[in-house]
C-alpha cells in the first residue's frame, strides 16, 4: 500500500537531505577554522590569518573568557534543577489532574514564557525587579522560565502515555501505600521523561542568549555573551574557537536527549 | 472512577504557578504599565512607538519580514518534514539529528556562521569563486539567508511531529477512487498537512520576530524591532519606549502563536 507513496518520500527524502548538508557545512567550517590554518577553508582575510594556530585560539579563549564557562556551568545547573524541582511535580499533578478546568489554566500558565521573545521576557524581569542587571540570581530566574515549561510538559506528556493517573489509583486500591506508589510506580515509570527534561533544560540553559545578554552584564554573563564578544572584538580564530568551545557542551546534550527520546527543543 | 482527592490535588503545581507569577506574570503586568507610562517625554512609548515614523517602521519591517522568512521556511521544509515524519529509511535519526542540532544554537551563532559563510571574508565567495556573495552576510538577502537558517531546523521538526498523525491511507483512498496525482495534492494532502504548516509558521514566527542575536550580528543596517529594542533600552534608557517595544514583541508573538494553533487538535 505505501508503496506508491514512496517516490514522494524520496523526493522529501532528497530535500531534507540537501537542507541537512546547508544546516551542517558552516558549523563544519567554523569548527574546522578553529584547528587549522582559516585560509585553507577560503576565508583568507589577513587580518584573520594572523593569530591563526589551533592550540593558541582555545587558549587565549580559556585565558580570557573562561570564567564564563564556570558561570554557565552553575547557571546551568541550578537553573536546571530547579526547572525540574518546580516543573515536574506541576507537570504531573495536572496530569493527575483530568479535564479540571483548574489543571487547563495551570497549564497555560505554565507554557505560557514560550510564547513570549526571550528579550521581551528580560526587559519585563529588569523593568519589575529594577536595578538587579548582572545578578545572577535573575538570570538563573530568567533561564528557569525558559526551561520550566518544557519540564512540566515532558513529565506530564509522560504521566498522560502511560495513564498513570489510572495505574496510581489501582495500585492504591489494591493497597500500595503513598510511598511505594512513588517508588514502584510512578518513578519508574516517569525516570526517562524526567532524564529528557534535564537533559533539554541544560541545553536550552547552555545556549541561551536573549534573556542571558540583557540579564548579564559582560562580565557575569554566561558563555554565550563571551561568545558576542569575541564576534565583535576577537579575531576569526579566536571567535571559531569560543564557538567550537560552545558547541561541544551542546551537541552531546542535543544529542543525548534525543537518545532518551525528547523531542528537539529550540536555542534563543 | 471517582478519584480521591489526595491524588488530583493540583497543590504541587502551586510552587510553579507562584514562580511564573512573580517572574512573569507580574513582570508583565510592570510591563504594560511602563509601556503607557508617560515619564520624561512628551508622550508614553507605547504612542511613540505607532506614530514616531522611524519605531513604527522598525515594527513593520519586523513583522513583515518575519512573516515572509517564516512562509519560505515553512514551504522550503515540507517535503523533507512529510519525509522525516512518514518515511522509514536508513539514516533517518540522524539526518533528524542533524536538524535538531543547528535548532538548539541561539540566534547570535547564527549570525557568526553567516558571517563567516558570507562576510567580507567570508568561506563561500572563495570556495565557489563568486566574489559577489563577498560581504553579502550585511545585505538584505544574507540576513534573509541567515533567518532562513535559523528557521529551517524549527520548520522542518515542527511539521515533522505534527504530520505524524496524519492518516496515509486517505492518500491511497483519492488514488484508488480515481484522483490524478494534482488532485491528491491539492485536495488531500494539502488540507492535511495545513494545520502542521500552519503550526509551523507560527512558531517560526515568533521565533523570527524575537530573534535578536541574528539582527545583532548582522542588521546594523536595517531598523529591525529587537535591535531597535535593545538601544533603547541600554542606549538612550528610553523605558518607556522600550517597554513598549517589548510588549509588540510579546503581543504579536502571542497572538499569532495562538491563531496558528487554534484548531489543532
Amino acid at each position: 500500500m505505501a508503496r506508491r507513496i514512496r517516490p514522494m518520500i524520496l523526493g522529501g527524502a532528497l530535500s531534507a537531505i540537501a537542507l541537512a548538508v546547508v544546516l551542517v557545512t558552516p558549523l563544519v567550517i567554523v569548527v574546522g577554522a578553529a584547528f587549522v590554518p582559516t585560509a585553507s577553508l577560503g576565508i583568507s582575510s589577513e587580518e584573520w590569518v594572523a593569530g591563526a594556530g589551533a592550540g593558541r585560539a582555545f587558549r587565549y579563549v580559556l585565558d580570557t573568557y573562561g570564567h564564563h564557562l564556570a558561570v554557565s556551568f552553575e547557571v546551568a545547573l541550578v537553573a536546571g534543577a530547579l526547572a525540574i524541582a518546580l516543573g515536574a511535580p506541576a507537570g504531573l499533578s495536572i496530569a493527575l489532574a483530568g479535564r479540571r478546568r483548574a489543571a487547563r489554566v495551570l497549564e497555560t500558565l505554565l507554557t505560557l514564557p514560550l510564547a513570549v521573545p526571550g528579550l521581551a521576557a528580560a526587559v519585563a524581569l529588569l523593568g519589575a525587579y529594577p536595578g538587579r542587571g548582572g545578578d545572577l540570581g535573575l538570570l538563573v530566574v530568567g533561564h528557569v522560565l525558559y526551561t520550566l515549561p518544557y519540564a512540566a510538559r515532558t513529565v506530564g506528556e509522560a504521566a498522560r502515555a502511560q495513564e498513570l493517573d489510572r495505574v496510581l489509583e489501582a495500585a492504591r486500591t489494591l493497597g500500595a501505600g503513598r510511598r511505594h506508589r512513588f517508588r514502584l510506580v510512578a518513578w519508574p515509570a516517569l525516570r526517562r521523561a524526567l532524564g529528557s527534561a534535564a537533559l533539554v533544560a541544560l541545553a536550552v540553559s547552555w545556549g541561551e542568549f536573549n534573556v542571558t545578554f540583557l540579564l548579564a552584564t559582560p562580565s557575569s554573563g554566561t558563555f554565550p555573551t563571551a561568545l558576542y564578544l569575541t564576534y565583535t572584538t576577537n579575531s576569526f580564530p579566536v571567535a571559531a574557537a569560543a564557538t567550537t568551545l560552545l558547541l561541544a557542551g551542546l551537541v552531546p546534550l542535543v544529542l543525548l536527549a534525543l537518545k532518551v527520546g525528547a523531542e528537539p527543543e529550540q536555542g534563543a | 472512577m471517582a478519584k480521591s482527592a489526595k491524588s488530583s490535588s493540583l497543590a504541587p503545581a502551586a510552587p510553579a504557578a507562584l514562580f511564573v507569577g512573580a517572574a512573569f506574570v507580574w513582570p508583565l503586568v510592570r510591563l504594560c504599565a511602563a509601556a503607557f507610562a508617560k515619564g520624561d517625554e512628551a508622550a508614553p512609548g507605547i504612542v511613540r512607538l505607532f506614530t514616531d515614523a522611524y519605531d513604527r517602521r522598525a515594527l513593520g519591517h519586523s513583522i513583515v519580514f518575519s512573516a515572509l522568512v517564516a512562509l519560505a521556511s515553512v514551504l522550503l521544509c515540507l517535503p523533507g518534514a512529510i519525509a522525516l515524519a512518514r518515511g522509514r529509511f536508513a539514516g533517518r535519526s540522524l539526518l533528524r539529528a542533524l536538524f535538531a542540532v543547528p535548532l538548539s544554537l541561539s540566534g547570535v551563532i547564527v549570525g557568526f556562521l553567516a558571517v563567516a559563510m558570507l562576510g567580507n571574508a567570508g568561506a563561500l565567495p572563495s570556495l565557489l569563486h563568486a566574489s559577489w556573495l563577498r560581504g553579502s552576510a550585511f545585505t538584505v538577502g544574507g540576513l534573509a539567508a541567515a533567518y532562513l537558517y535559523f528557521e529551517i531546523p524549527r520548520a522542518t521538526l515542527t511539521m515533522e511531529a505534527a504530520l505524524a498523525a496524519v492518516d496515509e491511507g486517505l492518500l491511497e483512498a483519492a488514488r484508488t477512487l480515481g484522483a490524478r496525482p494534482w488532485q491528491v495534492a491539492r485536495f488531500v494532502l494539502l488540507p492535511l498537512c495545513a494545520p502542521a504548516m500552519r503550526a509551523a509558521f507560527g512558531v517560526t514566527f515568533a521565533a523570527s520576530l524575537g530573534s535578536f542575536g541574528v539582527a545583532l550580528i548582522l542588521a546594523a543596517r536595517y531598523s529591525l524591532l529587537p535591535v531597535e529594542l535593545y538601544r533603547a533600552f541600554t542606549g538612550t534608557l528610553d523605558d518607556s519606549l522600550a517597554a513598549a517595544m517589548a510588549l509588540a514583541l510579546a503581543v504579536v508573538a502571542a497572538v499569532v502563536l495562538m491563531a496558528a494553533h487554534r484548531g489543532r487538535r
